[in-house]
């Protein structure tokens, strides 16, 4: 990852989107990050391959839980509800996954989302 | 929402209501979340088992309070602590599909939850890294700082916290022996920060400068 840069997402040779973020996020690197990954999952959809994400929140020091980060908030729910994905594990501190599991949970996707401690577990339940 | 109540007060209106025994336990550490929680009276304490097998009291939850958020919305649903009554409790109880159904589509609702349940995982937090950081008179005094913020009633710079407590459930709280527990509390009366038995009464100003707050 470029110096500045607050995400990166290439595609993983073992089979799945990989996303990492780094350092504080805007609402405009998270809503960008959710935009490359739909890209991502069009792309994939349309080749006919399975769309398996795994997002690595743990160099995010600090979640910003207040009402700037509302419309990113948003935007992710958007997603989670409306892109074609099979699934998508998130890893990252408590913070995250409080924010993760309850912006799952107002999608109505927590069959296909799950929010875990570790990059292992993450992968454990995203390639079963 | 209904007037004047607060949000989980009026998603939790219509939902059973259960007393519970002072000492009953209502969740056990390891247990997968399948009730969400609202306390309407009394208080429920939140507990972990030392390596020598002792308990030590976490947080407390007070009244208009809900559990285990913190728990149901991180990792996978699992309770990573006890929760046990410490007085008589009322409650209200909703299972956790329910709760689901009731946050699905309501980004309002789950705005506040996301802020709420943050707010008590920095609690933990914070009593976590107090438990494990500090001297026994610093933990003590952290300790009704905190009980003081959560279940006091102010009155001419005093603060006379609602909890009835024994010398061993404040031992258990900072993970202290009873004794050195009793020790602490008796030179804290003795330098007049604390008065009263099992309903004490607080001298913020003189416990501010024990704690450097």
């Amino acid at each position: 990852m470029k110096k500045g840069d607050k995400f990166q997402v290439f595609y993983n040779p073992s089979g799945f989107v990989e996303i990492h973020f780094s350092g504080e996020q805007t609402p405009e690197s998270v809503i960008s990050a959710i935009e490359e990954l739909v890209s991502w999952s069009k792309k994939l959809n349309a080749k006919d391959h399975r769309v398996l994400i795994l997002a690595d929140v743990n160099e995010v020091p600090k979640v910003d839980i207040s009402g700037k980060m509302a419309p990113a908030r948003r935007v992710a729910v958007s997603a989670m509800k409306n892109a074609k994905y099979e699934k998508i594990a998130v890893f990252g501190n408590v913070a995250v996954q409080i924010m993760v599991n309850t912006l799952v949970l107002i999608a109505g996707k927590r069959q296909k989302i799950r929010v875990f401690s570790s990059r292992v577990d993450a992968l454990r339940w995203l390639k079963a | 929402m209904a007037k004047g109540l607060s949000l989980m007060e009026a998603i939790f209106k219509d939902q059973p209501s259960r007393k519970l025994n002072k000492g009953q336990i209502l969740i056990y550490e390891g247990d997968v979340v399948t009730n969400i929680y609202f306390l309407i009276q009394g208080y429920v304490k939140v507990s972990s088992i030392n390596v020598n097998g002792s308990p030590k009291t976490i947080i407390i939850y007070a009244p208009g309070e809900t559990f285990p958020l913190v728990s149901f919305l991180s990792g996978q649903g699992i309770t990573a602590y006890s929760y046990e009554c410490m007085t008589e409790v009322e409650l209200k109880v909703m299972p956790h599909q329910l709760f689901q159904k009731i946050i699905k589509g309501n980004l309002e609702l789950g705005e506040q939850l996301i802020s709420y349940a943050y707010q008590m995982s920095l609690q933990f937090a914070e009593r976590i890294e107090m438990l494990s950081a500090q001297n026994a008179r610093h933990k003590i005094a952290a300790l009704l700082n905190y009980l003081a913020a959560k279940t006091g009633v102010v009155s001419n710079s005093k603060t006379r916290l609602s909890l009835p407590l024994t010398s061993q459930e404040i031992a258990d709280m900072c993970g202290l022996t009873r004794e050195t527990a009793s020790v602490q509390l008796q030179k804290l009366k003795k330098e007049g920060i604390i008065s009263g038995r099992r309903y004490l009464t607080i001298d913020d100003r003189r416990l501010a400068e024990v704690t450097g707050g």
